[in-house]
């Protein structure tokens, strides 16, 4: 009987590592709340008009009549707001696809939006 | 050969889909976002069906709102002075908010509505300043809360006492999803989602993949406590977090305790609930949250409702949950 010793390579276990990886990264977004936002959008209505839509990529300050929004880090805050109790300000920072802010007193809403259809995105919000 | 083809152009025919495509629109209606989903083949027609939805929900805005045309400010403005003739829908909703309110003991009470008022939550979005309302002021204002004190008759509606004011914020989104959710199946929508303000509705008989809904931390709006996974249901959540204020640090909150006038104050900060009338779901986690853990999870049982209960107790945040609503959770992040 001959005995066959197969050494690995270097290749091997960069194959093997890769194969490890792969179910960890994936547990990892699918029980996570962490999303891909690459083609992330951010969208501002007031009055149910959308005044604009931007990449949330794009860091950026845009200020409107009676309030400024903040774009930075791939994430988006309402940063000024010309209401009585500034809920929408305290709401901080948003960055996942279907959260969004909520200026009651101005009519305000903003939200992000992804194009991008993934297996375990979330539909809606009960709050 | 050519049976062949023949027979693989008629599975390719046969086990063609018809691409149904997410159409959504969101508005501002009934003081808050109301958001509807629908799945549908034709973009135009989808659009339609929501359009009417909105449309529907418009009306329902101004029946139920605090301007003077409502038929709920007619009421309030005739307080202890004559019965008001009001449409079938006020005097069905009324009713129902009498029934929710004997089922509850009194946690829910369409009657607070001088509570509100008092301690500003009427119209709070236009609201500049909040003050605390004085200790004998909301003892007189006890003495308009009751439901008791509401007279229904041939649809006629009587406010027993003057300064008396009914206020359907607890149960009207329940009410604007259950007439979404009949256009909606009337018009042929076999898998939409309407969230009205929080409170969902969902339905998919269409699929098999049911629709995910996020319920949020009530102390940290970035994160969720978990994820549902529902077919044909309601989900209702009341919390002291998106109509409250600061005073000298403490959070006054617009879900008022009607045997106290005060906002609650039993640790609670949150319920969610599944249940499948949308109008009950609605009125029912407005009670639960009134009526403290222990008579809230009594109340749950006897009804089959499904819970997630959220407490506050020395800054540190408990979770009671109903042992059914596990399966309806596909993630959670908390507890």
């Amino acid at each position: 009987m001959k005995s066959i010793s197969i050494k690995p390579t270097l290749f091997d276990f960069i194959v093997l590592f890769i194969f490890l990886l792969l179910p960890v990264t994936f547990s990892y977004f699918l029980y996570t709340n962490h999303y891909f936002i690459g083609t992330s959008f951010v969208e501002i209505y007031q009055n149910n008009n959308l005044l604009c839509k931007e990449p949330i990529s794009k860091n950026q300050e845009l200020k409107f009549h009676n309030f400024t929004v903040e774009i930075k880090d791939n994430k988006v805050r309402m940063k000024e707001s010309h209401c009585p109790y500034k809920i929408c300000v305290h709401t901080g920072w948003i960055s996942k696809p279907y959260q969004q802010i909520v200026c009651v007193p101005n009519r305000v809403l903003i939200k992000i939006t992804s194009e991008e259809k993934r297996f375990n995105k979330i539909d809606s919000v009960t709050y | 050969m050519k049976k062949q083809i023949l027979m693989y152009l008629c599975l390719v025919l046969f086990s063609c889909k018809k691409s149904y495509k997410e159409i959504a629109q969101t508005k501002f209606l009934m003081d808050t976002i109301c958001e509807i989903k629908i799945y549908c083949n034709d973009e135009n027609y989808g659009n339609n069906v929501i359009e009417k939805v909105f449309k529907k929900i418009e009306e329902i805005d101004k029946q139920f709102g605090y301007t003077f045309e409502s038929e709920i400010e007619k009421i309030n403005l005739a307080a202890g002075n004559k019965k008001v003739k009001v449409s079938s829908t006020t005097f069905e909703l009324i009713n129902k908010s009498i029934e929710v309110s004997k089922l509850t003991n009194g946690a829910f009470d369409i009657t607070t509505g001088i509570l509100s008022m008092l301690w500003g939550f009427e119209n709070f979005s236009k609201k500049t300043n909040f003050t605390l309302p004085k200790e004998d002021e909301i003892k007189k204002s006890l003495e308009l809360v009751g439901y008791e004190k509401i007279l229904l008759d041939k649809n006629t509606i009587f406010l027993k006492k003057p300064k008396m004011r009914i206020n359907l914020g607890g149960i009207a989104k329940g009410y604007a999803l259950k007439v979404a959710k009949d256009i909606l199946e009337e018009n042929k929508i076999n898998k939409f989602l309407i969230n009205f303000g929080g409170d969902i509705y969902v339905k998919n008989t269409q699929d098999n993949k049911p629709w995910r809904v996020a319920v949020q931390h009530p102390r940290d709006k970035q994160r969720y406590i978990c994820v549902l996974s529902l077919f044909s249901t309601a989900v209702a959540t009341s919390g002291d977090y998106e109509r409250y204020f600061f005073y000298n640090g403490k959070r006054y909150h617009h879900i008022f305790n009607p045997k106290t006038g005060y906002p609650t104050d039993n640790g609670i900060i949150s319920v969610t609930i599944i249940y499948d009338d949308p109008i009950l779901a609605d009125a029912l986690s407005t009670a639960m949250f009134v009526l403290g853990e222990k008579d809230a999870i009594s109340l749950a049982n006897k009804l089959n409702v499904e819970y997630i209960i959220v407490k506050e107790e020395n800054n540190k945040i408990k979770f009671l949950t109903s042992q059914k609503i596990k399966k309806f959770i596909s993630e959670k992040y908390f507890y």
